[in-house]
């Protein structure tokens, strides 16, 4: 595995859990 | 098991039961800035922090900009060390002149730091220079201890707070679980552990002449004699301290707190396993005060201990077992044999010590080892990982060992009110489906990324399959540790298992990411819809969170959340192989 697909890996990985929270948020918005 | 062992056991709970009060009252005491004897010298340092950084330490946060401050600031880090990692025989402090770390590993083991985890596929005193020991990893002992303390804080606030939307300033209490916990108690622990013997020092590795030279087969199959051996070294008791107090667990050298310059002695074990324990326990009690109930503080660590005593019950008793395969064999404790299995395990430390410090390792989510775990008996070894597969919940790690417990909370008083067909409550706040839902989906999580990568692995006979030493029942268990560690954030290891390939690398990396945010996320999702609730006054259909029958009902629903999830993959690897090891099959 090189350097760039650590990267992309952490990246996707970090975007995922923001839009978790997103997700998490809206479901609470919609209560 | 012997009387000798068990009085040591029992000395280690009650200096922990002693310290728990005062470190939990003065926690809270930072948290709600009140003034504390540390004042003077460290308010300085933080409005300096504060200054050079542009935080405004009064700007409140929502749930959900702590969460993503939390994320940006563990993606910062992580970035720091992968690239202290990469560069490494660029930059200084490289007295060994090692190589920049494989990426793969880098990767894994940047998440892995970053995550509080520490796991370690690699070897430390043969891949890491002094630098990367010191600026990549040690910090991030600081920094992912308190990203945990702070997350609790966060949780402990949303349960407090009344019709409220903010949970506090994640700064603030990054830079407060810093300075004023984890920081001071390094100091005091680096130094005695450094009276007992542990080395701290920037000198290349020594060469000793061996007084036996050992004929060995080397890997080219030829039999050479060694005359010399290589003596590692380096900055180890200020990385020792935080490994334990942050509960990281990431050793300086491969055999961990089994090695003589990093657990000298009888003393520092036992400084050991403090340390591991103080802040958790200490967080139950901050729990009591800052939500104005120091009872229920009390009723959540009365669950704990019992956890734990039961665990170090079943583990002690097991190691202390004969071995059935040893036929004729006097394996009885006696004055000149410590009795039971004694494989991987220090003399100096003998079987109770190596089993208490088993349990506590696994019960915090600390990771750090003084035996091998791969050489307990298997329901010996079933026991740290049935206390990670539990949740990392029974003390727990710096913070997210209460925020685990917490989530218990909510799910056990939600229980106890459809037992009694009434809106559940906890410390006046009521538990709506927002709340449960959040709650499962943080106990569904877990499960899900141990069991589904512990799945993929044994079907793949090469990427998988091929990284086992040992085969059966204690193959699975190896696998599967490996992953409940990482998702645990343990980062103890079974061994046994070669981690340091593409696949484990990678896949462990995947889920010690996952197991930490993922799991985070929903709680401070809990915290933010607890924090704006109102308080409802208690009534004759409250179910009281102080009382033992609340202790009892919160440990049932530990087990049985525990036992249910994970009993099929248990009875496949760890009770399996004991049956086969009465019948005679060893693997």
């Amino acid at each position: 595995m090189s350097d760039l697909i650590a990267t992309v890996s952490a990246v996707l990985m970090f975007l995922l859990a923001a839009l978790y929270v997103h997700s998490c948020d809206r479901l609470k918005g919609e209560r | 098991m012997s009387l000798n062992g068990w009085l040591q056991i029992v000395c280690f709970i009650a200096i922990i039961l002693l310290l728990a009060n005062p470190v939990g009252r003065y926690m809270a005491a930072v948290f709600e800035r009140r003034k504390t004897f540390l004042d003077p010298v460290l308010v300085p340092c933080e409005r300096l922090l504060y200054r050079l950084t542009g935080i405004n330490p009064e700007q409140e946060m929502r749930w959900t900009e702590y969460a993503i401050c939390v994320l940006v600031f563990s993606a910062a880090t992580l970035v720091l060390t992968y690239v202290i990692e990469r560069l490494q025989q660029f930059l200084p402090l490289n007295p060994q002149h090692f190589p920049g770390v494989e990426p793969t590993l880098a990767f894994n083991t940047a998440i892995s730091f970053t995550t509080n985890t520490n796991w370690q596929s690699y070897v430390p005193e043969t891949t890491m220079s002094y630098l990367t020991q010191m600026l990549g990893l040690a910090t991030h002992n600081f920094w992912s201890g308190a990203v945990g303390i702070a997350m609790a804080i966060a949780f402990i606030r949303g349960i407090s707070r009344r019709e409220a939307k903010t949970l506090g300033n994640f700064w603030v209490d990054l830079t407060r679980g810093t300075l004023w916990i984890l920081l001071p108690l390094s100091i005091v622990l680096s130094l005695a552990l450094v009276s007992q013997g542990v080395v701290q020092n920037f000198r290349p590795y020594d060469t000793a002449k061996l007084v036996q030279p050992q004929k060995v087969t080397g890997t080219d199959g030829k039999l050479t004699t060694v005359t010399t051996q290589t003596i590692a070294q380096g900055p180890v008791a200020s990385q020792e301290a935080i490994k334990m107090l942050g509960t990281n667990g990431g050793g300086f050298f491969n055999t961990n707190s089994a090695h003589p310059f990093e657990n000298p002695t009888p003393l520092s074990n036992l400084l050991e396993m403090i340390a591991i324990f103080i802040i958790p326990a200490g967080f139950a009690i901050t729990l009591g005060k800052m939500t104005g109930s120091p009872r229920h503080g009390w009723a959540v660590l009365s669950a704990m201990v019992v956890l734990w005593l039961a665990g170090t019950t079943v583990c002690y008793w097991a190691e202390s077992q004969p071995n059935p395969l040893f036929h004729g064999v006097n394996q009885h404790i006696s004055a000149t044999q410590a009795g039971g299995n004694m494989e991987g395990k220090e003399v100096r430390f003998g079987i109770a010590n190596s089993s208490l410090f088993a349990t506590v390792t696994t019960d915090a989510s600390c990771g750090a080892v003084n035996a091998a775990h791969d050489s307990f008996m298997p329901l010996g070894g079933m026991v740290p990982m049935v206390n990670i597969l539990l949740g990392e919940v029974v003390f727990g790690g710096v913070g997210a060992g209460l925020y685990g417990m917490l989530v218990f909370v909510v799910l056990s008083v939600f229980i106890a009110g459809l037992m009694v067909g009434r809106t559940p409550e906890y410390l006046g706040k009521k538990i709506e489906a927002f709340d449960v839902q959040m709650a499962m989906l943080y106990l569904l999580i877990f499960p899900f990324i141990i069991l589904g990568f512990t799945a993929v692995s044994v079907v793949m006979p090469n990427t998988g399959l091929g990284s086992l030493t040992n085969h059966g029942p204690h193959g699975l268990s190896e696998i599967l540790y490996a992953f409940t560690s990482a998702t645990g954030n343990n980062g103890s290891a079974f061994a046994g298992l070669n981690a340091n390939t593409h696949w484990y690398n990678y896949s462990l990396g995947v889920a010690m990411f996952f197991g930490r945010f993922m799991m985070a996320i929903p709680m401070l999702a809990i915290a933010g819809s607890l924090a704006g609730k109102k308080i409802v006054p208690e009534s004759a259909g409250t179910f009281p969170v102080t009382t033992p029958l609340f202790t009892i009902l919160l440990i049932s629903v530990i087990l049985i959340v525990g036992a249910l999830t994970f009993f099929p993959a248990l009875s496949l690897a760890p009770i399996l192989e004991h049956l086969l090891l009465r019948s005679g099959a060893a693997f």
